[in-house]
């Protein structure tokens, strides 16, 4: 905290200096292959498919990218109620007041803009509790604090799972876990809670009525891959990338991806014109990025001396690296189809701005957690 | 200014070491996955993604145009309107089928049996229609939006100039049976749209239908063309060039007037068919595009039976025309001699019967008999010459076989051998009558009008006999005309004096004999008259067989009309009327020749092919 209070005062050109370009630069490679991966697979569509409005996204993404990396962090763990409260009544209204797409209740429109309060949500519980647990760290190891950490997120995640958006619900619920690793909490507590959650989900599936029929059905498409608009989206994918083999069928040249083969092929399913298009080798280039990318996040957490930052730290890089394991092994029919984003590469707009934000959340932290010993 | 990184060692415990470990087992697994998808299972893989990328869409060939002799066409191709439906666009729209069925006239089901028979393409145009009215056609063209899913396309289709006149050698096109199919497949092609089913257009069917062109189109995943990958365009069929004169087998049929009959003209020089006309005949253009119930049964219970090949798929005793074959028998038997005269007093006596002869004819010998056509006398060269000799005669010209002509369903004819008594006489017994009856062409004994012209062209040839065909030369499209070589299916040595003496007096049948009818001003040429009976209370059939000019003959004809009486009255006009046209000695026949050369000119494309 003595350190925070110090920067907060630095002059704006040495907090500029203190960026962590490794970090930027591989998200930056990251927002450039799926803007290439866009273009490509809107070619011939009309108007070239969702590229320009991925653009134009990015455009609007410099907005909470900038507000992120230049407020001090500090100043949303003092206004943590307020986050919270201001989460839950978004996540609320939509269920009240927001509009349906593909048989879920997701949408909030402000304005102009639409967007998904359920991607908000993950970027506010790591902040509100990060806050939480910052302020718990006395009591860390005790099996309260992990229990009440749980109650704190347990509305959120009900109210998103009930949109119903089951991918999101678990990527707050790995938010809630990366965020608990990184705040000190005993590591038997979370991975005992992983094990209870694994029963649970066990007994949703055999208990009518929890589990809505699609999401049975996208699991039990998994394991028949000629069945069903899921397995046949599944089929489609894989055909995709055994298409482009090792090197690929070359940039713009993918012949699954101009056929349209391949439903939500710009959003969820945006790697399979890297993997038609690039072969095997595009493919390891965007996981080396992706690897690189988790690697400066995880120097921001392991270098992090402030366990609020090092818990901002930990839940943003617990969500990126679920979102884009689960994603790719979804794609790839290793898990059902959950509908989970890539991040930096899938269109949707929410989607873009909280990947953004968090890059600026964490070069902000970064930045001021570095020492300066020569000024 | 310096920015230093704070000298730290930061605690790698299990803590931080989580997210590491996670992140290298996930990404270890995916790249594990994207190796056995994209490096172990790449080519097959492949070739799914080819399967599922492209569909084909078969655009029908024009059959080969077939012409006569001198390039006239008479199977043509035309296009017609199709109406198509596009199955997904169609099933959302309901309605839309009801419409196209009342503006067509025809079921609803019908039309969405088609669309469901298609539905595996649902994103490709299919044809729910063909030979649709050109005021229909551009009705449902301009209506265009409104009928959502339904396109108007063109079709080749088979066309016949003048489809009465050569239905019976033509034949005629319709869609392909489970038969025509298995035909098809053995002789390793797949059958089109619509197949010939008699006539030329059955036997040369392979050569005929062309071979259908292809649009290979990239599909997506809805299986929408996406874009044309590549076009393979339709082969036309090969022309054919019969053999037929258009002119001559028109003359024929109307010289015919209607009545149940037939003329085969053939060139006894090389076999060529020149005029293959059945009456009466029927029009092929019925079935095009479907003939209706009531046209069939109309054709099917006409008792005159239009769709008989009277020519060819039909046989009839032959009569007095039959002595040919009995001369040619007494020949090689060694019975024949012209000097012997046997008494003719208007009966021959067999056994204890009486067989009556046209005339008393006193004594008379070989010349006269066969001028005047008398009974008596043949029934007693045939008793003399003996059954087996004249049944082995008629077999080797060409009776009790099929010609093998290039045409569907021939008759064999008959020959009362002795398996045929064995098997079908109670008992199986030859009495002295039947080689009497043999002798003057009755009984049993059957044979085509196609096979009497060839027996007539082997006399004219002095011996020589060629298979009779109609096709004279098939053209494929980038190749050489083939023609069809002549080939001698039967030689008969004789002395010169034979043949002299045979025809000399089938010359004196027409210009003093049974058929002075058959008389062409400035030519002699030679023939014999038969009238068959066949049912006592019904008139004889009506034959004439002859050859023209007497030397150097250059058309061998036969002609057949039903229960129509003497042969000399009512066969033998026809007959001249036939020769005289193809001898160019009619009056008429520059005028025609004029016309036709006009007409032909029309008719054909610019690719028309001339014979010589």
């Amino acid at each position: 905290m003595a350190t925070l209070r110090a920067m907060s005062g630095a002059p704006r050109i040495a907090l500029l200096r203190r960026i962590d370009w490794p970090l930027l630069a591989s998200a930056g490679i990251l927002l450039a292959g799926g803007l290439l991966a866009l273009y490509s697979e809107g070619l011939g569509k009309e108007g070239g498919g969702n590229f320009r409005k991925q653009l134009l996204n990015m455009s609007l993404g410099l907005v909470p990218f900038v507000l992120f990396a230049w407020l001090d962090p500090a100043a949303w763990r003092r206004r943590a109620h307020a986050l919270y409260i201001v989460n839950v009544l978004m996540l609320a209204a939509v269920l009240a007041l927001g509009f349906r797409a593909g048989g879920a209740q997701r949408w909030l429109s402000l304005g102009p803009i639409q967007f998904q309060p359920s991607e908000l949500a993950k970027l506010f519980t790591v902040l509100t509790l990060a806050t939480f647990l910052a302020s718990r760290q006395d009591s860390i190891r005790k099996l309260s604090t992990f229990g009440l950490s749980f109650l704190h997120m347990l509305l959120p995640v009900l109210l998103v799972f009930k949109q119903p958006h089951l991918g999101a619900s678990l990527v707050m619920l790995a938010i809630w876990l990366s965020v608990s690793i990184a705040g000190g909490v005993p590591l038997r507590f979370v991975f005992g809670s992983v094990a209870v959650a694994a029963g649970v989900l066990g007994l949703a599936w055999v208990t009518p009525g929890v589990l809505h029929d699609y999401q049975k059905e996208r699991v039990i498409a998994m394991f028949h891959s000629d069945v069903q608009e899921n397995g046949y989206q599944a089929l489609r994918s894989e055909i995709a990338f055994g298409a482009g083999g090792v090197f690929g069928e070359g940039y713009l040249r993918g012949e699954q991806k101009q056929g349209r083969f391949i439903p939500e092929q710009n959003t969820d399913f945006i790697f399979t014109v890297i993997g038609e298009e690039g072969g095997l080798v595009g493919c390891v280039l965007v996981l080396g990025a992706f690897a690189f990318f988790f690697y400066r996040v995880w120097l921001v957490m392991l270098e992090a001396d402030d366990p609020y930052a090092k818990m901002i730290a930990g839940g943003i890089l617990g969500m990126m690296l679920f979102h884009t394991a689960v994603n790719l092994m979804m794609i790839l029919q290793m898990l059902p189809v959950v509908g989970l984003w890539l991040p930096f590469m899938s269109y949707g707009g929410t989607a873009l701005w909280l990947c953004m934000a968090s890059v600026g959340l964490l070069l902000n932290v970064r930045a001021r957690e570095r020492p300066v010993l020569f000024g | 200014m310096f920015v230093i990184h704070a000298p730290r060692r930061p605690v790698l415990d299990a803590r931080v070491l989580v997210f590491p470990v996670i992140a290298g087992l996930a990404l270890a697994a995916i790249f594990l996955r994207l190796w056995y998808l994209q490096v172990v299972k790449g080519d097959e893989l492949s070739e799914r993604a080819r399967f599922f990328r492209n569909t084909a869409v078969s655009r029908p060939a024009p059959r080969g145009i077939v012409f006569d002799r001198k390039g006239r066409v008479l199977a043509g191709v035309r296009s017609v309107y199709v109406v198509t439906a596009i199955p997904a666009i169609v099933r959302k729209n309901d309605w839309v089928l009801g419409k196209i069925a009342e503006m067509l006239g025809t079921d609803e089901q019908k039309l969405a049996d088609r669309v469901k028979d298609a539905a595996w393409r649902p994103y490709l145009p299919a044809t729910i229609m063909v030979n649709v009215g050109v005021q229909i056609a551009s009705r449902i063209a301009e209506l265009g939006a409104d009928l959502p899913g339904i396109g108007i396309e063109s079709q080749p289709m088979r066309t016949y100039p003048d489809p009465k006149t050569f239905a019976h050698v033509l034949g005629y096109v319709w869609t392909p049976n489970e038969n025509d199919v298995a035909r098809l497949a053995d002789l390793d092609v797949k059958p089109a749209a619509y197949v010939g089913k008699l006539g030329i257009e059955y036997v040369y069917e392979k050569d005929l239908m062309g071979a259908a062109g292809q649009e290979r189109l990239e599909v997506d995943a809805k299986r929408r063309p996406v874009r044309l990958v590549g076009r393979d365009n339709a082969v036309p069929g090969a022309q054919a060039i019969l053999s037929i004169d258009a002119e001559l087998q028109r003359l024929a049929v109307e010289q015919l007037g209607g009545r149940p009959g037939a003329v085969v003209a053939i060139d006894p020089n090389n076999g060529e068919v020149l005029c293959l006309a059945s009456s009466p005949t029927y029009d092929a253009s019925l079935f095009d595009g479907g003939i209706s119930h009531a046209d069939w049964e109309r054709l099917s219970d006409n008792p005159d039976r239009p769709l008989l090949n009277r020519a060819a798929s039909a046989s009839y005793a032959p009569g007095s025309a039959f002595k040919l074959v009995v001369s040619l028998a007494a020949m090689r038997k060694g019975t024949f001699d012209p000097n012997r005269t046997f008494y003719c007093p208007g009966y021959y006596t067999v056994g204890n019967r009486k067989s009556k002869c046209l005339g008393q004819h006193g004594s008379i010998s070989y010349h006269e008999a066969l001028t005047k056509s008398c009974n008596t006398y043949f029934s007693d060269l045939a008793v003399r010459t003996g059954a087996d000799a004249i049944r082995d005669e008629a077999i080797a010209c060409g009776f009790n076989s099929q010609t093998l002509v290039d045409l569907r369903s021939e008759s064999r004819g008959l020959v009362p051998t002795e398996e045929w008594i064995d098997k079908h006489r109670k008992p199986p017994q030859w009495y002295a009558g039947d080689t009497v009856n043999l002798g003057i062409g009755q009984g049993e004994l059957r044979a085509t009008p196609l096979q009497m012209a060839n027996l007539v062209a082997l006399v004219a040839t002095r011996g020589r006999q060629y298979q009779p065909h109609l096709m004279h030369a098939l053209r494929r499209p980038g190749a050489p005309a083939e023609l069809t070589q002549p080939a001698m299916l039967h030689q008969v040595d004789a002395p010169e004096a034979f043949w002299d003496e045979l025809t000399s007096a089938m010359a004196d049948v027409i210009d003093r004999g049974t058929a002075v009818r058959a008389k062409i001003p400035g030519l002699r040429w030679a023939g014999k008259t038969g009238s068959a009976e066949h049912k006592h209370e019904k008139k004889t059939h009506s034959w004439f067989i002859g050859f023209a000019p007497l030397d150097h003959p250059r058309i061998a004809i036969a002609v057949l009309a039903e229960e129509a009486g003497h042969g000399g009255d009512v066969a033998a006009p026809v007959a001249a009327a036939v020769v005289r046209h193809y001898l160019r000695l009619d009056a008429s026949t520059k005028a025609a020749a004029k016309s036709a050369a006009a007409a032909s000119a029309v008719e054909a494309s610019a690719a028309r092919p001339s014979l010589r």
